[in-house]
């Protein structure tokens, strides 16, 4: 078993495609003044735990944590699927049971890819939903971790390498767009 | 001018021949899986009317992708030809080459079409997308079809941003003649890990997006670019610290409902009005805002009881701006246009004291702060007064919406 962590998988920074833009200027005391965006109040994150080689493959363990970012109790609930970079579906979206999480608390599904894929890129997309249990606000969160499987196994990587390395960048072209129509 | 004329025939039949030379037409469209949330939910009770400018019908279909490059490259990735989308995603771009190319392809490249932004890789590499392989002949004038991207099985996040963005500036900052004359060139990069929720860099005129921003448009990119044209309509430091009453120039992790000092509040509430704007205008009856990837539950309209320290959160001032912007009679009259928040920025004179720009701070070297809660929505309403040409008093929805409750 070999194990190595997501934060130091997708530390490597990647250029990206056929130009470089522009390089800005260098940063100012202006830009210590923006802490980010709002919280997300549920948000979702990965972890690689492990990888398992077997003899029909390689297999990723992921921890899929949802986070309750409310000021109060959230029930919640998550699905995830894996797609190939062309948007097949791989692995049919799976639901976990509705639970309740405390505030500033988290709930971890572990999850595994599986071992028979063949050569390409998948995505790994997660949503989760979650209802402020006091005020009955909600809030939904997406998010994706992107892997390699190729002849040294299974490889995490980042967006900039997917949309590199892969063919998500091919446009599908519209069944139905075969006569111009004007709109 | 006989002359003239003939002097140019001359010149032409000097020319070396161009016969070998091969040109042609390409003419398509472009379309993306819209995939963004806080749409105008009417099958959940909202009230949508004609001023909601993104509307459930739209999501979770393919919609245009307008007003944005492309290009077509040859087999050796060379461009041989440029134009733009139109706004319903139409193409019709030419191309040249000293021969016939073997196949040609049409780039996507998420720049729009006048420069206003663009919408790049983490490091500010450019993102692509292509169409398969065409065949084309010299002279030939081809339609290729309807190009997709992303589906319903895999969204494209980054072209959901690119929709964000250009909503972003054809429904709300196109209205404003300084966004008009200022706002260009800002750069949005997908997904740099440095920034966990998303960032705005007003100096580097340029915006951080991670993952999970792409589809919660309100919160994310909207928001951002709503300190964007903050900034370019007077540059200067936006706002002192988060977290009340904490006194640190760091930390973040504030939400619509947390309580900061008055400066961020303003600050973070008037970047998300001049969002919402791109999905509510003036007259909208049930404007609503959140940070969720779905339809939002929490209305900018909704009044809350002043008590505690309430006005200084970011949804208050959010809901302040709004009510200085609508049409809508709820309590109050103002109804000033969009461009005028960007001209009262603008016409805040540069200083240290109260009611000027930078009047949290100390001095312009140092990030010292002797008062925390400046630059604050009392001295919004003096500048909306006071400094802005148009002149325009908001106290009633200042304290209709509980700014004196610190």
């Amino acid at each position: 078993m070999r194990n190595y962590w997501l934060g130091v998988a997708f530390a490597v920074p990647l250029a990206v495609g056929w130009a470089t833009a522009p390089s800005p200027s260098g940063d100012t005391a202006h830009d210590e003044i923006c802490a980010g965006g709002a919280e997300d109040p549920i948000d979702v994150s990965f972890e690689i735990t492990a990888v398992d080689r077997t003899d029909r493959g390689e297999r990723l363990t992921v921890h899929a944590a949802v986070h309750n970012h409310f000021d109060a109790s959230a029930r919640t609930v998550m699905a995830y699927e894996l797609v190939d970079d062309r948007g097949n579906v791989i692995v049919d979206a799976k639901k976990s049971r509705v639970a309740s999480i405390e505030s500033r608390g988290q709930r971890v599904e572990v999850l595994t890819t599986p071992e028979e894929l063949k050569a390409g890129f998948y995505e790994l997309r997660a949503t989760a939903a979650g209802i402020d249990e006091k005020s009955g606000e909600d809030s939904i969160a997406i998010k994706s971790m992107f892997f390699e499987v190729g002849e040294s196994g299974v490889l995490p990587i980042t967006h900039d390498e997917f949309l590199m390395k892969s063919n998500a960048n091919l446009a599908f072209l519209d069944p139905s767009s075969e006569e111009e129509v004007k709109r | 001018m006989i002359a003239r004329i003939g002097w140019l025939l001359v010149a032409v039949i000097a020319l070396p021949s161009t016969a070998e030379a091969a040109s042609g037409t390409l003419r398509g469209y472009w379309q993306f899986y819209q995939n963004q949330g806080n749409y105008c939910n009417a099958s959940g009770g909202q009230t949508c009317n004609s001023a909601a400018r993104y509307t459930e019908a739209e999501f979770n279909t393919y919609q245009r992708i307008s007003n944005s490059k492309v290009y077509i490259k040859d087999q050796n990735n060379v461009v041989i030809g440029s134009g733009v989308t139109s706004s319903n995603g139409y193409f019709n771009v030419s191309w040249y080459r000293a021969s016939t190319p073997s196949y040609v392809r049409v780039y996507w490249q998420l720049e729009h079409k006048d420069d206003r932004f663009r919408v790049r890789g983490s490091t500010g590499g450019t993102y692509a997308y292509w169409t398969s392989t065409i065949t084309v002949s010299d002279g030939e004038s081809k339609y290729t079809g309807v190009w997709n991207v992303g589906s319903s099985g895999s969204p494209s996040g980054i072209a959901n941003i690119y929709d964000g963005a250009d909503r972003m500036w054809y429904d709300a900052l196109n209205y404003s003649g300084k966004m008009q004359a200022v706002f260009t060139g800002l750069e949005i990069r997908a997904y740099p890990t440095d920034c966990p929720t998303a960032c705005a860099k007003g100096s580097q005129n340029r915006i951080h997006m991670p993952s999970g921003a792409e589809f919660r448009p309100q919160a994310r990119i909207l928001h951002e670019m709503g300190h964007i044209a903050s900034y370019k309509s007077n540059p200067r430091r936006l706002s002192t610290g988060y977290n009340y009453p904490t006194e640190s120039l760091g930390g973040g992790g504030w939400s619509f409902t947390s309580n900061e000092w008055r400066a961020t509040a303003l600050e973070e509430g008037r970047a998300t009005f001049f969002g919402d704007v791109a999905f509510y205008w003036q007259w909208a009856t049930d404007p609503r805002t959140c940070n969720s990837t779905g339809p939002c539950s929490t209305s900018i309209e909704s009044s809350i009881s002043c008590s505690g320290t309430v006005g200084r959160r970011a949804l208050q001032m959010d809901r302040y701006m709004w009510d200085i912007y609508d049409t809508v009679n709820d309590g109050e009259t103002v109804s000033a246009n969009y461009y005028a928040f960007f001209d009262t920025i603008g016409s805040i004179p540069n200083g240290f004291d109260w009611g000027e720009d930078e009047s949290g701070y100390v001095n312009s070297w140092s990030n010292a702060i002797d008062a925390w809660d400046s630059f604050h929505p009392w001295e919004w309403r003096y500048a909306m007064l006071v400094h802005y040409s148009g002149a325009i008093e908001t106290q009633t929805p200042y304290f209709n919406n509980c700014m004196g409750w610190f």
